[in-house]
């Protein structure tokens, strides 16, 4: 594997992190399935990438996360207000923001970035120095995306252990129990989608400011990645307190673009069957966690 | 204090599964009341307690607590006012977060600071550690453990204790000890009279224990298919035998089946 391959899954796998944290808010904390997250990814891109446009990029991944938090919110109110079922909540959002997704991009389904500026064109100067066998840009570009990883790591962290953050683990943890604790749980789902949301919106918003270009199918199957890293994170260290955790599914985005890119070095193997192998990666890694679990009982018994 | 009137509750409305859990009841608690009810299966216990917490849908009365009408008001805004202890252990604690975290969700409403502040302020832990050492069961030194790993009656003390802490104006116990082997229910229920006594609180309990019954509180309340038909009050109540009771039981079952 050359530098630049390391580098380039290291940067994506550290951008699908976030994802992977917006998804575990929803899917563990809150143990609700959110079907947002494909729609709310390529909203938090299209915002960026149209900002990207007008030179500002740093404002593109904050609208971007915004963009993305708004649509977390358009699920949840429809879940816990409407009495909407939240798959089909999230499967109504998701495809409403189809529309509203090429609004932005005034219906250009991809186009490059080229013409604008990304976080990163600041290091595009440096592109002739080498470095560790690659150049320095991209090796700059690295390590911003892993500072700013590590920035809203550091934030989650200190978010859920605040009493706002507290309740929202509750909510998952013992819903009935907030109820009557005069916590409205209604409140702390919409408020933990809109950050899940946001994170997811804001992956979105680096990944094709990395990237360089926007496609409108960008979004396409990161549900599933999503849930991947999760897994992949939590087989390989186990489930720990709050604040690893999100550490813990960073490191397993990190894991599986690595797999990913594996993947695509073994012959004959190009990226429309990676969609393919990675449910079925997923599948089994459940299905061998099951059967383990079985033989620890199994064992317990004798 | 709580002042209930005309109240009914019937379950699958308009369906050939219907049934009028509580059939128009009326009841005046004044504050300091320690109430206790017993019943049947099916008698309504547990709907008049839901119903008074915002857990049952209400067809028609009133609700009336502290001379404010609460009737409508969705359970979490109850909450403020009223703590319920239920039967199973795990509906009052989330089992994934330690007993200091569960503290303070309790306590969160009490006080309406800011939402970002954090959680578990060195303040807040040594007011939790107080509250555990009053228990008696050395929780106190577990305060970073989490409640999965508690036992029923533990996590039930802990259930009562977050249940009572921002001093609500009304307790409602639903069976809260019948979860429990007999030498626990007896230790909770010693705990439970404590902290009653100690905060004044008025309480609603619900029992399967005739003895228990009659040996807490001021009034006692028998229910039977959705309506109360016997209280008895301070002296009446204390020379109440269980035979007494049971006498009753048997009577109320003769007169149904004569009636039908």
């Amino acid at each position: 594997m050359s530098a630049n391959l390391i580098i380039t899954f290291l940067e994506i796998g550290l951008i699908f992190g976030l994802l992977a944290m917006g998804i575990y808010i929803t899917f563990i904390i809150l143990d609700i399935p959110d079907l947002t997250v494909d729609g709310s990814f390529t909203f938090g891109a299209s915002i960026s990438a149209m900002l990207c446009l007008h030179n500002l990029p740093i404002l593109g991944l904050i609208l971007g996360f915004l963009a993305g938090a708004m649509a977390g919110v358009a699920t949840s109110v429809m879940n816990t207000k409407l009495k909407i079922n939240v798959i089909l909540a999230g499967i109504l959002t998701m495809t409403g923001l189809y529309s509203i997704n090429f609004w932005v991009t005034k219906k250009t389904p991809s186009f490059s970035l080229n013409g604008g500026k990304t976080i990163f064109s600041v290091f595009d100067k440096y592109e002739s120095i080498k470095f560790l066998n690659s150049s320095l840009n991209k090796i700059l570009t690295l390590l911003l995306i892993f500072l700013i990883v590590i920035f809203i790591i550091f934030l989650l962290n200190r978010f859920f252990k605040t009493r706002m953050g507290v309740a929202i683990r509750a909510t998952g943890d013992n819903e009935m129990m907030i109820n009557s604790s005069s916590i409205s749980t209604d409140l702390m789902k919409i408020i933990a989608f809109a950050i899940a949301n946001g994170l997811v919106g804001l992956s979105g918003a680096l990944f094709i400011q990395r990237d360089n270009s926007y496609t409108s199918s960008v979004g396409v199957g990161m549900m599933v990645i999503g849930l991947a890293s999760i897994i992949i994170g939590e087989a390989i260290f186990r489930r720990r307190k709050i604040g690893v955790a999100m550490i813990i599914v960073t490191l397993g985005a990190v894991m599986y673009r690595f797999l990913y890119t594996c993947a695509l070095l073994i012959p004959r193997i190009d990226p429309i069957d990676i969609k393919i192998i990675t449910v079925v990666l997923i599948v089994i890694i459940l299905g061998i966690q099951l059967l383990i679990q079985k033989i620890k009982k199994r064992r317990a018994k004798c | 204090m709580l002042k209930i009137r005309d109240l009914k509750v019937t379950f699958n409305k308009n369906t050939v599964d219907e049934k009028i859990a509580l059939n128009h009841i009326n009841l005046i608690l004044k504050e300091g009341d320690f109430v206790t009810i017993i019943g049947n299966n099916g008698a309504g216990k547990s709907t008049l307690l839901n119903s008074i917490f915002g857990l049952v849908e209400t067809d028609k009365g009133k609700i009336i607590l502290d001379n404010k009408n609460i009737t409508t008001l969705s359970s979490h805004k109850r909450a403020k006012e009223i703590g319920m202890v239920f039967q199973n252990p795990s509906y009052g604690t989330a089992p994934h977060m330690t007993i200091g975290e569960n503290l303070a969700l309790a306590t969160m409403s009490d006080k309406q600071g800011n939402p970002f502040s954090k959680c578990m302020t060195k303040s807040n832990i040594a007011q939790f550690k107080e509250l555990l050492k009053s228990l008696g069961l050395g929780l106190e030194n577990r305060i970073n453990a989490n409640v999965g790993l508690l036992s029923g009656g533990q996590r039930q003390a802990l259930s009562l204790l977050m249940a009572t802490v921002s001093n609500p104006k009304l307790l409602l116990l639903d069976e809260h000890t019948a979860a429990l082997d007999p030498k626990t229910a007896t230790k909770i229920l010693a705990i439970t009279q404590d902290i009653i006594t100690r905060k004044h609180l008025t309480t609603i309990m619900i029992t399967h224990n005739i003895d228990n019954a009659i040996k807490y509180g001021n009034k006692l309340i028998l229910m039977q298919n959705g309506n109360i038909i016997k209280i008895y009050e301070n002296e009446e109540k204390h020379k109440l035998s269980i035979s007494d009771v049971m006498k009753l039981y048997a009577n109320t079952i003769t007169d149904e089946m004569i009636l039908k």
